[in-house]
């Protein structure tokens, strides 16, 4: 017992370092079952209309890719079978980038989006002040983002925007933020409450308890949980499954975390 | 094992970064400063790329465009604090900076807040139901410093609403360690994968 008291907490993280490569070399797909949130969440989608705008706000940059690219990538290629015309915007110049990949991913699948952009969907990328950003693209999209793309393209004679030019419901049937922060706030103050235009997150694990007060209150729509939403949604919308390892890594982690704070207590309670 | 140049600088940075659960040294700090100047020197390319050359090309020089002096020079102004006796000046596009934040918070903050309130309002219709009004009350109540005494009722609800807390800040913990994982999940994949070459 006292060895185990002054054990030095670099074991601790050798047996976290031994646990995820045992996940990497033998990956453990766990599917689990969907919940209510993200059930909603893919009827919104699958509800949608071909030709129907649909508002993707991407928060998270390099960080979180790990969590929330299959998460993002499994719901932009929802949208693009169901047809839905895409314009995505970012909250700072790193997850610009990271929709620019995850969007071109999913785009080289489908030859509607790949050959498509400026008509079925669009990057405007980051603004400077991004929530006033977001807030002046509830009256104009363009305006708002300086008249270019993410890569300084003019906007003007995209198509795409002659016909979505403003963000609110008339324009746009459903709006998403993929958030590791707090991104999700601006949607909801000045998008989703002021506009009535239903909002739906996709939210890192260590966030979605702080998105349960919006939900409750109907102020969202939906939540798409982590890695586990992102499984649940990757098996219902048919997408490639990549998020079911990451539930399965993260079980195994879940399990020996426990077993340590277990271990912790016992330890400590002893004189 | 990868041949690829960059794979293996994502590789060697990844071990840099990870060494600093051993303990301190030079490859961590090395890394941590090339980041921190990867991702400022990125982010002002970009802002520069997707914001200011195009405010300064199409829209200062557009007629009408005079319009953008008062920012620039109110920009320009927040510089002057580096400049000894000038500093002063800073004060001005900082004060309308604060002020504009504050406006723009409570012009739209109270909707958002009324919506919380409203969706508070539930009929005790069910266990859940139930449970948020007692949560809820009892959160209050833990907050309830100001009276000197506090009666019994407030005093239990108060311990209720603690633990209530204590709850949703364990599940918060519980994401947290769950999300933490997953990032170092996908390194040591990358590590395993593309770099090794070994698993599946």
């Amino acid at each position: 017992m006292t060895a185990l008291r002054r054990l030095d907490r670099r074991w601790l993280y050798l047996g976290v370092l031994l646990i995820t490569v045992a996940a990497a070399v033998w990956p453990l797909r766990i599917a689990p079952r969907p919940t209510r949130e993200t059930r909603t969440a893919f009827d919104l989608a699958q509800a949608l209309q071909p030709g129907a705008g649909v508002f993707v706000y991407v928060e998270y940059g390099l960080g979180s890719r790990e969590e929330m690219d299959p998460m993002l990538a499994a719901v932009l290629g929802h949208l693009a079978d169901r047809g839905a015309h895409i314009v995505i915007a970012a909250r700072s110049p790193e997850a610009s980038q990271v929709a620019e990949t995850v969007m071109g991913g999913v785009a080289a699948r489908d030859p509607a989006y790949a050959k498509g952009y400026g008509q079925t969907w669009v990057n405007l990328g980051y603004r400077p002040a991004p929530d006033v950003a977001l807030r002046a693209a509830t009256s104009g999209i363009a305006a708002a983002y300086n008249e270019v793309d993410y890569a300084g393209r003019p906007l003007a004679g995209m198509p795409i925007l002659q016909a979505l030019r403003a963000l609110n419901r008339t324009y746009f049937a459903l709006a998403y933020a993929f958030d590791s922060g707090d991104g999700f706030a601006p949607m909801i103050y000045y998008v989703g409450t002021p506009t009535g235009l239903p909002v739906i997150i996709g939210a890192i694990s260590m966030e979605v308890p702080l998105l349960q007060p919006y939900l409750a209150a109907g102020q969202l729509a939906a939540v798409i949980a982590g890695a586990r939403g992102a499984a649940e949604y990757e098996a219902l919308a048919g997408q490639p499954r990549r998020a079911d390892v990451l539930v399965g890594a993260s079980a195994m982690a879940a399990i020996y975390v426990l077993a340590v704070m277990l271990l912790g207590n016992l330890v400590a309670r002893r004189p | 094992m990868s041949t690829s140049l960059a794979v293996w600088t994502g590789a060697l940075l990844t071990l840099a970064v990870l060494s600093f659960l051993y303990d301190d040294n030079p490859a961590w700090r090395i890394t941590e400063h090339l980041y921190v100047g990867l991702a400022a020197g990125y982010g002002l390319g970009y802002t520069w790329q997707n914001y200011l050359r195009p405010v300064l090309l199409n829209q200062v020089g557009a007629p009408g465009g005079w319009i953008w002096i008062f920012p620039l020079v109110l920009g320009a102004l927040l510089y002057t604090r580096y400049i000894r006796g000038w500093e002063w000046l800073a004060r001005f596009p900082m004060g309308i900076w604060i002020g504009y934040g504050a406006g723009y918070i409570l012009a739209y903050l109270p909707r958002v807040v009324v919506g919380q309130v409203t969706g508070s309002m539930v009929a005790l219709n069910s266990l859940s139901n139930v449970a948020l009004l007692v949560c809820l009350l009892g959160g209050f109540a833990t907050f309830v410093f100001t009276l000197p005494d506090r009666p019994g009722l407030i005093r239990t609800a108060g311990r209720i609403g603690r633990y209530a807390i204590l709850i949703a800040l364990g599940v918060a913990f519980g994401g947290t360690v769950l999300y933490r994982f997953t990032l170092l999940y996908g390194q040591v994949h990358f590590l395993v994968h593309d770099w090794l070459g070994l698993g599946h």
